[in-house]
């Protein structure tokens, strides 16, 4: 008798596959779908990380046959996947589990045809993934419920990732949860932020982590200052309508920055599992203070892009772009300092700054050291040297820099910063998956350690909700900034008050 | 062109020293092998020639050491020399003299066997395990036909009916490699020699598995002109999947490219090879 667990998954280097799953992609007409899950899809079963039974169920308010919505997925590798597989028989054999579902989000016979659709494929576990915008998960939800498709089956499961926004602020987001617990178990949900699926998110536990050398040193004793900065050099592109109600704060700051700044401040867990690195996660944002209501002026300021050069390009302002009010006020910038009330973290800032239309698309954390206490170089040198600095670039070239001081080769005693690299591109083999493949996987799994918590979210908007009430009661002007500037001169300000200065980057 | 900048500029961290050892004519693929794959130099690489003074044909990568002249049992004091104390030292074997493995094995934190003829080996294999890690480039070729049979396995009515099993045929030209995915199988369904492995000649080095038993019935066999292969499970005449899939990158430079990452011992590899080897098996 072979055992429960399947004996001839030990060691083996595909690392585990889930059981039977059906993958059911409400929104499946839309871009997520073609840019980023169906070629997610598809590079999984090449590496043969879907199980031996696997298929996917698309739904959508379109006429869509199952033959169109095969094509539609070999289209959508050829164009998003960069991928010609027509000559694939991976691909082929794929297709042949793709079907398709028709009809409007709130039509009972939609899901009752959803259920048949299920009953044929004899899916056991059942991954609803919600690629629709916000406004539709209520109905998609409730529906679900009312089908009696939400709910834990004696054999397999039923889980649902949905996208961000999750809610536009604390109130809509604890409406927003409050919904989804009516029908779905906090365990059944999985909410994506797509930076936690990427790599250097990843190997920021495994350097804290893994390595005993870091955790002595990372805390208020040895680190100085945090700067998180998540740069794009794009404006709004086409998501205007998406963008005009979100802004900076809500677009990133609230989810992805948050993520960022919970896992450099958590404590260790005890174990690498969903709970323990939530629970630390969830701690260490709970250790945030609020930055509106603390006394004192708010140490937040917001911009919007006016017109500029990037990249060598004359690009339009932030008002002049397809979709946005000639006098919106979206900020397209945002810098702010959150300090965290903690042992480990009493007295170090955090500087978070993030925006659309800068010099240079990057995402990094920067982790700068005090300087020594004495200055015993001072003779040679007599501008103080510059504080080590550990950086982690998230994207776009994933690695990990350590600069320190150094003696230049010489007679004399001179000394000067150097770096240490390490770069994922030249060091490791193979490909880096995108994070859309991890974290479908992960849901798959039931893995929820790479997504969002409930009390996560909730805590994340109860931090930046006051900021955004505070600007909507704010009568002055817009600070703006030019395109291809690091943000306006209040920026700079905000820092300089505090004796530093925000990185050259 | 923005990344490849950025590489330049960053530099390489390094990962290992991968000591290549084996006679001239098996060396000359060593810098086009490891060239292929980009994160080649992050490996400080070092060749050992163990049959001449020579130094192999073939392009070269300015940055490999060779080493030529040693007579073949002196293979681990060359290691020791080159091995580099603050990274894990992981040797190619491409070929020598058998009892030089166990010089090697204190001496290296990984052995990847790739010899033309596996079996005087791995008969040497089973008292060194507890030394060094131990895989074989053969092992890192059955990777994916390991996955696709072990997903069979995850379905519970495949996983209910594997007590009933009771053949196993493997169609195939490489019979140290038939062996090792019978033994493997063996080793992890406990199956003492209750299942006996018939082994099919074939043109190909790997065409098929088949395994039966009662009314189920799993086969794995590698589709025409294709790098992927089919499986398929039936039970009682009920299909219970099928589908195609991808054995992804069979050259010896994604091979290697697999083992390199992999560090630890493979308890799955050193209880298959056991089995292999096991007569009654």
């Amino acid at each position: 008798m072979v055992p429960l667990e399947n004996p001839l998954l030990d060691n083996l280097r595909i690392e585990p596959t889930p059981g039977a799953t059906t993958l059911v992609i409400f929104g499946a007409s839309g871009d997520l779908t073609r840019r980023k899950l169906l070629p997610a899809v598809y590079s999984l079963s090449r590496g043969q990380r879907l199980p031996a039974r696997f298929a996917v169920i698309g739904v959508a308010r379109s006429e869509v046959s199952d033959d169109e919505f095969r094509q539609e997925f070999q289209n959508s590798l050829r164009e998003f996947g960069k991928i010609d597989a027509r000559s694939d028989e991976v691909m082929r054999s794929l297709q042949q589990q793709m079907y398709f579902v028709s009809g409007a989000m709130d039509d009972p016979g939609l899901y009752a045809r959803l259920r048949e659709r299920l009953d044929q494929v004899g899916a056991e576990g059942v991954l609803y993934y919600l690629a629709i915008p916000p406004t539709v998960y209520g109905p998609v939800v409730e529906a679900l419920g009312a089908a009696g498709l939400a709910g834990t089956p004696e054999q397999g499961w039923r889980r649902l990732i949905i996208e961000k926004p999750f809610g536009t602020d604390l109130k809509s987001a604890q409406g927003l949860n409050a919904l989804l617990h009516q029908y779905f178990a906090e365990e059944q949900i999985f909410r994506i932020d797509h930076y936690l699926g990427k790599e250097t998110v990843q190997n920021l536990l495994a350097l804290r982590f893994a390595n005993g050398m870091f955790e002595p040193i990372w805390n208020r004793r040895y680190i100085e200052q945090v700067q998180i900065t998540a740069s794009e050099t794009v404006g709004v592109e086409r998501r205007a309508a998406y963008y005009e109600k979100a802004g900076a704060l809500r677009d990133m700051v609230q989810n992805h920055l948050m993520q960022l700044l919970a896992l450099v401040a958590m404590e260790p867990p005890t174990e690498f599992n969903a709970g323990g690195v939530r629970d630390r996660k969830m701690d260490a944002l709970l250790a945030v203070q609020p930055v509106v209501g603390n006394g004192g002026s708010p140490a937040v300021v917001r911009a919007q892009y006016r017109e500029g050069w990037v990249n060598g390009a004359e690009v339009p302002g932030y008002r002049f772009e397809p979709g946005v009010a000639p006098d919106s006020s979206t900020e397209t910038f945002v810098a702010l300092r959150f300090h965290l009330d903690s042992w480990r973290w009493a007295g170090v800032p955090f500087y978070l700054r993030t925006g659309k239309r800068l010099p240079k698309r990057m995402t990094e954390i920067a982790i700068q050291f005090h300087r020594p206490p004495l200055q015993i170089f001072k003779r040679v040198s007599p501008t103080p040297l510059p504080a080590d600095l550990l950086i982690i670039n998230v994207q776009p070239d994933e690695g990990i820099s350590l600069r320190f001081n150094a003696k230049i080769p010489s007679t004399r005693m001179q000394v000067a910063p150097v770096m240490m690299n390490f770069h994922y591109g030249t060091t490791f083999q193979g490909e880096v998956p995108e994070a859309y493949e991890t974290l479908l996987l992960d849901a798959m799994l039931g893995d929820p350690t790479l997504f969002a918590r409930h009390d996560f979210v909730e805590a994340s908007w109860a931090l930046v909700s006051p900021i955004n009430e505070m600007w909507q009661a704010e009568r002055s002007p817009l600070p703006t900034y030019e395109a291809g500037e690091w943000g306006p001169p209040e920026a700079d300000v905000l820092i300089e008050k505090d004796g530093r200065r925000w990185r050259t980057l | 062109m923005e990344n490849a900048l950025a590489a330049q500029a960053l530099g390489r961290a390094r990962t290992a020293t991968l000591v290549a050892v084996g006679p001239s004519d098996r060396l000359t693929d060593v810098s086009a092998t490891l060239n292929a794959e980009d994160g080649a130099g992050a490996l400080h690489v070092v060749r050992i020639i163990t049959d001449g003074t020579g130094s192999p044909d073939g392009d070269e990568r300015p940055d490999i050491v060779t080493i030529g002249g040693l007579r073949p049992e002196y293979v681990n004091n060359a290691i020791a020399g080159v091995r580099l104390s603050s990274l894990p030292t992981i040797v190619w074997w491409r070929g020598g003299r058998p009892e030089g493995l166990e010089g090697v094995a204190s001496l290296a934190d990984r052995v990847v066997l790739d010899a033309t003829d596996p079996w005087p080996l791995w008969s040497r294999l089973p008292p060194l395990f507890d030394q060094t890690a131990f895989t074989d480039v053969r092992w890192a070729r059955l990777t994916r036909w390991r996955a696709a049979m072990a997903h069979f396995f995850d379905l519970p009515r495949v996983k209910e009916s594997a007590g009933a099993l009771t053949s196993l045929s493997i169609a195939a030209a490489d019979r140290a490699q038939a062996a090792l995915f019978a033994g493997w199988l063996d080793a992890s369904l406990n199956w003492r020699g209750r299942v006996r492995a018939a082994f099919v000649p074939s043109s190909v080095p790997f065409e098929s598995v088949t395994l039966r038993g009662n009314t189920c019935e799993l086969e794995l066999s590698l589709l025409p002109d294709s790098n992927c292969l089919s499986a398929e499970g039936r039970i009682g005449g009920e299909v219970m999947a099928s589908r195609v899939l991808s054995l992804g990158s069979q050259t010896l430079s994604s091979l290697m490219a697999e083992e390199l990452r992999v560090r630890s011992r493979d308890l799955a590899f050193e209880r298959a090879l056991e089995r292999a080897l096991d007569p009654r098996s």
